[in-house]
């Protein structure tokens, strides 16, 4: 059977910039991709926000630079978006 | 007189390329090194941003934008018609919260405080906002 999942991997390595808009996107994204989360893994996602220990399985991100690494500290959205500096180690973490 | 730079442009949310470019070219020929540009072209996109979308709602209208410094700070202005709204009285969203509590709308304002040192907001007396942001020891 064919895995339906679907995980996107965001290369960021040519993002010079990023403002609100642009995070709001990569929020819509991890939203969209949890579209079919049950009602256990939203107990799992409030959790691990709570602990620290929740990382999205579905959207990765890859290569920001120091501008854009800091917007995406500043917003928190380290917390839940995995960042990985190589292409191979991120497809290999999904 | 102060040197300073100022542009005058309508707010509309396509315009904020060229904002983002003026603002960059003001800082940098005012002194200011790559890292304050940068912050200081983050909270200036995202107080246009708040102005376009929420002061006039995306209908369009005035923004003027002034840019100086004064000693080793860099200063900006932003002076709308719009309703009067005070962007500072925005309480700082709650970044440990769950996502689904988390107000993704208050982000743009929890940036701008973040990427500079001070943000006060004023009405224009007769209506409209001026915003002053400032960024401390700017100079590379």
């Amino acid at each position: 059977m064919i895995d339906s999942k679907i995980t996107i991997d965001v290369d960021l390595s040519e993002v010079h910039y990023i403002s609100s808009s642009g995070l709001r996107a990569l929020y819509h994204i991890f939203m969209l991709l949890r579209g079919g989360a049950s009602t256990e893994d939203d107990a799992a996602l409030k959790k691990g926000l709570r602990d620290g220990s929740y990382k999205s399985p579905n959207l990765k991100l890859l290569n920001p630079s120091p501008s854009v690494s800091q917007a995406l500290q500043t917003s928190g959205f380290d917390m839940f978006l995995e960042i990985h500096r190589r292409l191979k180690e991120a497809v290999a973490s999904f | 007189m102060k040197p300073q730079r100022l542009l005058r442009i309508e707010a509309e949310l396509k315009n904020l390329a060229a904002i983002r470019r003026f603002v960059e070219e003001a800082a940098t020929s005012l002194g200011a090194g790559p890292a304050a540009v940068s912050a200081v072209r983050l909270a200036v996109d995202e107080a246009a941003t708040n102005i376009i979308s929420h002061g006039y709602r995306n209908q369009g209208g005035s923004l003027e934008i002034n840019i100086w410094s004064e000693g080793d700070d860099l200063l900006v202005r932003l002076r709308d018609e719009a309703a009067p709204f005070d962007p500072t009285t925005v309480p700082p969203p709650d970044i440990s919260l769950p996502l689904e509590q988390r107000p993704v709308g208050g982000l743009g304002i929890h940036l701008m405080r973040q990427a500079v040192d001070e943000f006060r907001h004023r009405p224009i007396p007769g209506g409209g906002n001026e915003l002053t942001l400032v960024k401390r020891g700017v100079r590379k």
